[in-house]
């Protein structure tokens, strides 16, 4: 019989997540420390950011879940997307719990609606990672409030016990009905926002070669060429400016998403078709360095994990 | 003692355990199914969700509304937290008026009007420290996960008779 660990942000999800599934009965319940004091697969699966549960059988992971009661919309859609990322590049099933649409509360009230590049995005990953990676839905009340009488699991329920059932398959009858459930999402959502369909304003692509000129003279001369040799770049212009220049959220999690939509053809960072370049049109070099140093200790480093290069007001420098 | 998470999961068990519904809150990190209940402060000058106050649960039962802090030990903080918020007349009514928009007390078929909800809005301090009670405020003595513990109740308040035998 497998030996279930599951380790957890918080004894409060870890143990909503016990209860999923009867195979989860006996499972022990362990607090994922800071990098370093953990299981070294678990700290492989924290290395870009901490998800709310690791699940492990025998000592392997085999579950990456997180549960939001955010809706993806606007700013939200990119946030903890990096630490999903390193659970399908370790090719893990990844899960993540939230709501499609749900009313937001405040002064301007209303129901807010799933961006769905990220039900792309996710496809992406499935296909390039060979692992799924799901979203599955908290459903709402008519007044769009999350319900919260316990039927909300239901459907997290189904695909995480028959996942444990048919002993961890990746092809097993739920995980491939939610996938049709985000498939038949995503076509409806975009055949009444067709908008989707195009990328954001934020994103501009061009000729690499026209950025020749602007590459800095310390740029390795095999980046430089292997850089040359992808005819187009996406840019991803990030409004951050000198007095708001120490950040993440959102950005680093959105450039994932661009990149699995629109510049990744393989499982390495390094497998682009089209080159990702993170533009800073507010920010020197030294401005931006030196508030997101590449320390792995921090989700600093994430600015370092996928982009071929970083442009700044003084210059564009290259990665990879 | 207990952690904070533990208390809170422990508060809950013995909330429910002792018949209180539970109608929203927020643990100390992450999230659970109850929806979260921000108290904005009323003379809040720009929009979100900045120094808004968000209990970390809120109960009811039998016409008595309760606000809930946890913390693994009793929390001069957190007490005087409450008594803001218990003290302050538009803080109470900004927390009905936040229940009533997220439909809780609906969904949840209780019926209290604003007068009702004010003369019994209560705060209760959960914690795993030593026993004893204090001022105007309820203690949950919270001595596991599973609902054990005690309830504290403020000498010369009426309002819990009965509210704390099991069901």
């Amino acid at each position: 019989m497998l030996k279930y660990s599951i380790y957890c942000d918080n004894r409060v999800e870890g143990l909503w997540f016990k209860g999923l599934s009867a195979s989860l009965s006996a499972a022990t319940l362990h607090l994922i420390g800071g990098r370093g004091s953990n299981p070294s697969v678990v700290d492989d699966l924290v290395r870009y950011d901490r998800p709310d549960i690791i699940l492990l059988a025998d000592e392997k992971p085999v579950m990456v879940v997180e549960k939001t009661r955010e809706v993806p919309t606007g700013h939200n859609v990119g946030q903890r997307i990096a630490r999903l990322v390193r659970a399908v590049e370790s090719n893990v099933l990844t899960i993540k719990f939230f709501p499609f649409d749900a009313r937001k509360h405040g002064t301007y009230s209303g129901v807010c609606n799933l961006n769905i590049r990220l039900l792309e995005a996710f496809a992406a990953m499935t296909r390039i990672h060979r692992v799924p990676i799901l979203a599955v839905n908290w459903p709402v009340d008519t007044h769009g409030e999350l319900v919260d009488d316990g039927t909300e699991d239901d459907r997290v329920k189904a695909v995480v016990d028959n996942y444990l059932k048919t002993s961890h398959d990746n092809g097993c009858g739920e995980i491939r009905a939610q996938q049709k459930i985000m498939d038949d999402e995503y076509k409806a959502r975009l055949a009444r926002r067709g908008a989707y369909a195009r990328p954001p304003g934020s994103v501009v692509s061009m000729l690499s070669k026209s950025l020749d000129g602007y590459i800095n003279g310390t740029s390795q001369k095999e980046i430089r060429a292997r850089f040359m040799s992808r005819p187009n770049t996406l840019l991803y212009q990030i409004g951050m400016t000198p007095e708001n220049c120490k950040r993440q959220d959102p950005y680093t999690g959105m450039q994932f998403i661009y990149d699995y939509l629109l510049c990744r053809n393989g499982a390495d960072p390094a497998d682009k078709h089209t080159n990702l370049v993170l533009r800073f049109p507010n920010l020197t070099r030294e401005e931006w360095y030196k508030n997101n140093p590449n320390n792995p200790n921090t989700k600093s480093c994430n600015w370092y994990i996928t982009a071929n290069g970083f442009w700044f007001k003084d210059g564009l420098d290259l990665l990879r | 003692m207990l952690q904070e998470d533990e208390v809170y999961i422990g508060a809950k068990a013995f909330l429910k355990a002792n018949g209180w519904t539970l109608l929203g809150g927020q643990p100390p990190s992450g999230c659970n199914h109850l929806p979260v209940i921000e108290i904005k402060d009323p003379n809040r000058v720009s929009i979100g969700s900045k120094g808004a106050y968000k209990p970390d649960l809120v109960a009811h039962r039998d016409g008595v509304t309760m606000i809930v802090e946890c913390k693994p030990d009793f929390s001069k903080m957190d007490e005087a937290k409450l008594l803001g918020i218990l003290s302050d007349a538009g803080k109470r009514r900004e927390l009905y008026n936040e229940m009533l928009k997220r439909n809780l007390f609906k969904r949840h078929r209780v019926q209290v009007g604003q007068e009702e909800f004010d003369a019994k809005l209560r705060g209760a301090l959960a914690h795993s420290g030593s026993a004893r009670s204090h001022g105007s405020l309820l203690i949950l003595s919270i001595v596991d996960m599973e609902g054990g513990g005690q309830a504290l109740c403020p000498a010369g308040d009426p309002v819990f008779k009965g509210l704390f035998q099991r069901r």
